[in-house]
C-alpha cells in the first residue's frame, strides 16, 4: 500500500521552525510556504527540484499561519498572528506588500479568496469572521463581520464556484454564509463533531464538503437542495447539510487538514500523528470512503497541511512542524 | 399525670429546640437573602443595563453623525457606506432595550458591534488613507522602494 504515495522531494523550508501551511498558485507552478520564522517563502521547480524563488519577510511581526493566492495568480493574501493579514502584489523581481489589513482584536488563523476574487474573507481567535471586498484601485474595504461562532475560528474557505463561505470552530461546528441584501448572513451549522474543527475541503462540484476534526475523525457532508429526490427536509430555501459519512478509526491524533483533490477526488489528511493519509470514496450504493495509502512518518512532527496540485493529477504537497515540505507522487491502487 | 404532661411537653420543647431554631433561622435567612439579593441584582442589573445603552448610544451617535456627513458628498463608493450606516441604525433602533428578558439579546447585541466594526473601519480608512498610504512605504524595504522610482513604472490594475 505504500506505493501508492511516494516520496519526491522533502525540502527544509522554514528552518527551525514550524511550517504551517501551503498554497499553489492557480497555474500550478508556484507553491507558497509560511511558517512561525515570520516569512512567507515561494517555491518554483527547476527541472525535478523545488528552489526558494522569493522570501516575504518584512510584512508581520509574529507567525504567518496561512497563506493564499488570489485566482488570478497576481496576488498573495497573508493571516499572521499579529492580528494582520498582508497583501502581496507579484512584481517582475518577486512581491510587494500593498495593503495591511488590520481590524482582527487578536490571532488571525485563515484567509480565502473568493472564486471571483473580489471577495477576501478572513477569521480569526477573537470569534469573528470578515468578509472584505476589493475594487479596481486595489482598495480592501470590509463588509460585513460576522460573529456566529462562540469560540476561536480556525479556517475558513469558499466554495469552488459559489460565492459561499464556510468556516470551522474551536466551537466544534462548521458554518455556511451567503450575502443577503447587503449583508452577510450565517444559512447554515454542520454540527456533529466532538471536538475542535480544524479544517474543511469542498469537492469539485461543491455539493460536498469534508470536516477534519480533534476528534480524529473526517466527516463528509452532502447539500441537499430543497424539494430533493432524498427526501431530507429543507427549512428554507437553502440547501440542507447532511453528514452522509464518518471516516473514523484511521487517525489516532488531531487531524489538522483535509484536501479534496480537485483532479481525481481523492481525500488527503495531514494528522498529528506525524502521518499523511489517502482516501477513495468506494463504489456502492452508499457513499463510503476506503484508505488508499497511509505513510506512517511522512514528517519528523506534526503533519500541519496537505495540498494536492491544482494542475498536476496526484502530486502532493504537505509540510508540518518539523518545517519541511514533502513533494509526493500519489497512484490509485488497483481494486481501490 | 399533669406532671408527667408537662415534663412531657417541656422535654419535646427541648428535643424539637434545634429544629425550629434551624427553621426560624432559615426564614430569617431567606427572607434577608432574598432582600439583598434584589437590591443586589438591581443594582447589577442597572449597571449592566446601562453599559449595554451607553455602548449602543455611541454607536447610534456615530452612525448618524456619519450618516449626515456623508450625505454631503453622496459619490457610488459613499452611497454603499450610507446603505451600510442606515442598516445599523435600523437594527439599534429595533433593539429592545426595555426588555431585558427578550431571548435573542446577546444575539443581536453581537450582531450590532459586527456592524459597527465593519463600519467604523470603512470610515476610518476614508480619513486615514493618508496615514495608511504612509505605512505602507515602511514596509517595502529600501532598495525596493529606489529600484521602483529609478524604474518610475505606473502600477498595473489587474
Amino acid at each position: 500500500m505504500k506505493e501508492a504515495l511516494e516520496l519526491l522531494e522533502r525540502v527544509s523550508a522554514h528552518p527551525e521552525a514550524r511550517c504551517w501551511f501551503l498554497a499553489w498558485s492557480p497555474g500550478g507552478g508556484l507553491l507558497a510556504s509560511c511558517g512561525g520564522d515570520r516569512t512567507v517563502r515561494v517555491w518554483g521547480r527547476d527541472g525535478p527540484q523545488w528552489s526558494c524563488r522569493a522570501v516575504l519577510s518584512d510584512g508581520h511581526q509574529r507567525t504567518v499561519r496561512r497563506v493564499a493566492w488570489s485566482p488570478c495568480g497576481n496576488y498573495l493574501a497573508s493571516a499572521s498572528f499579529d492580528a494582520t493579514t498582508c497583501i502581496w502584489k507579484k512584481q517582475e523581481d518577486g512581491f510587494e506588500c500593498i495593503t495591511t489589513l488590520e481590524g482582527h482584536e487578536n490571532e488571525v488563523k485563515s484567509v480565502a479568496w473568493a472564486p471571483s476574487g473580489t471577495l477576501l474573507a478572513t477569521c480569526s481567535r477573537d470569534k469573528s469572521v470578515w468578509v472584505w471586498e476589493v475594487d479596481e484601485e486595489e482598495e480592501y474595504e470590509c463588509v460585513s463581520v460576522l460573529n456566529s461562532h462562540t469560540q476561536d475560528v480556525k479556517h475558513v474557505v469558499w466554495h469552488p464556484n459559489q460565492e459561499l463561505l464556510a468556516s470551522a470552530s474551536y466551537d466544534d461546528t462548521v458554518k455556511l454564509y451567503r450575502e443577503e441584501e447587503d449583508d452577510w448572513v450565517c444559512c447554515a451549522t454542520l454540527e456533529g463533531h466532538q471536538s475542535t474543527v480544524w479544517s474543511v475541503a469542498f469537492d469539485r462540484s461543491g455539493e460536498r464538503l469534508a470536516s477534519c476534526s480533534d476528534d480524529r475523525t473526517v466527516r463528509v457532508w452532502q447539500s441537499y437542495r430543497p424539494g430533493n429526490q432524498h427526501g431530507v427536509a429543507c427549512s428554507s430555501t437553502d440547501p440542507t447539510w447532511k453528514c452522509i459519512c464518518n471516516l473514523s478509526g484511521y487517525h489516532t491524533r488531531t487531524i489538522y487538514d483535509v484536501a479534496w483533490c480537485h483532479l481525481t477526488g481523492a481525500l488527503a489528511t495531514a494528522c498529528g500523528d506525524d502521518a499523511i493519509r489517502v482516501f477513495e470514496e468506494s463504489t456502492g450504493p452508499e457513499p463510503s470512503f476506503s484508505l488508499a495509502a497511509h505513510v506512517p512518518r511522512a514528517h519528523a512532527q506534526d503533519v500541519n497541511c496537505v495540498a494536492w496540485s491544482p494542475t498536476e493529477p496526484g502530486l502532493l504537497a504537505s509540510c508540518g512542524d518539523d518545517g519541511d515540505i514533502a513533494f509526493w507522487r500519489y497512484q490509485r491502487p488497483e481494486g481501490c | 399525670m399533669a406532671a408527667v404532661m408537662v415534663g412531657h411537653d417541656m422535654f419535646e420543647e427541648i428535643v424539637m429546640a434545634e429544629e425550629r431554631f434551624h427553621g426560624e433561622g432559615y426564614q430569617e435567612g431567606y427572607a434577608e437573602g432574598s432582600h439583598v439579593g434584589v437590591v443586589e441584582g438591581r443594582r447589577y442589573g442597572s449597571l449592566h443595563g446601562a453599559k449595554i445603552g451607553s455602548e449602543i448610544g455611541y454607536y447610534l451617535g456615530f452612525a448618524l453623525t456619519w450618516q449626515c456627513l456623508l450625505q454631503k458628498c453622496a459619490d457610488e463608493r459613499n452611497s454603499k457606506k450610507i446603505r451600510a450606516l442606515n442598516s445599523l441604525i435600523r437594527m439599534i433602533q429595533k433593539f429592545p432595550y426595555e426588555d431585558p428578558t427578550y431571548d435573542k439579546l446577546q444575539e443581536d447585541l453581537g450582531k450590532i458591534r459586527g456592524k459597527f466594526k465593519q463600519e467604523s473601519l470603512g470610515v476610518k480608512d476614508r480619513t486615514t488613507r493618508e496615514v495608511r498610504m504612509g505605512r505602507r512605504k515602511i514596509k517595502i524595504p529600501a532598495h525596493k522602494v529606489a529600484a521602483a522610482q529609478s524604474m518610475k513604472k505606473p502600477y498595473q490594475t489587474p
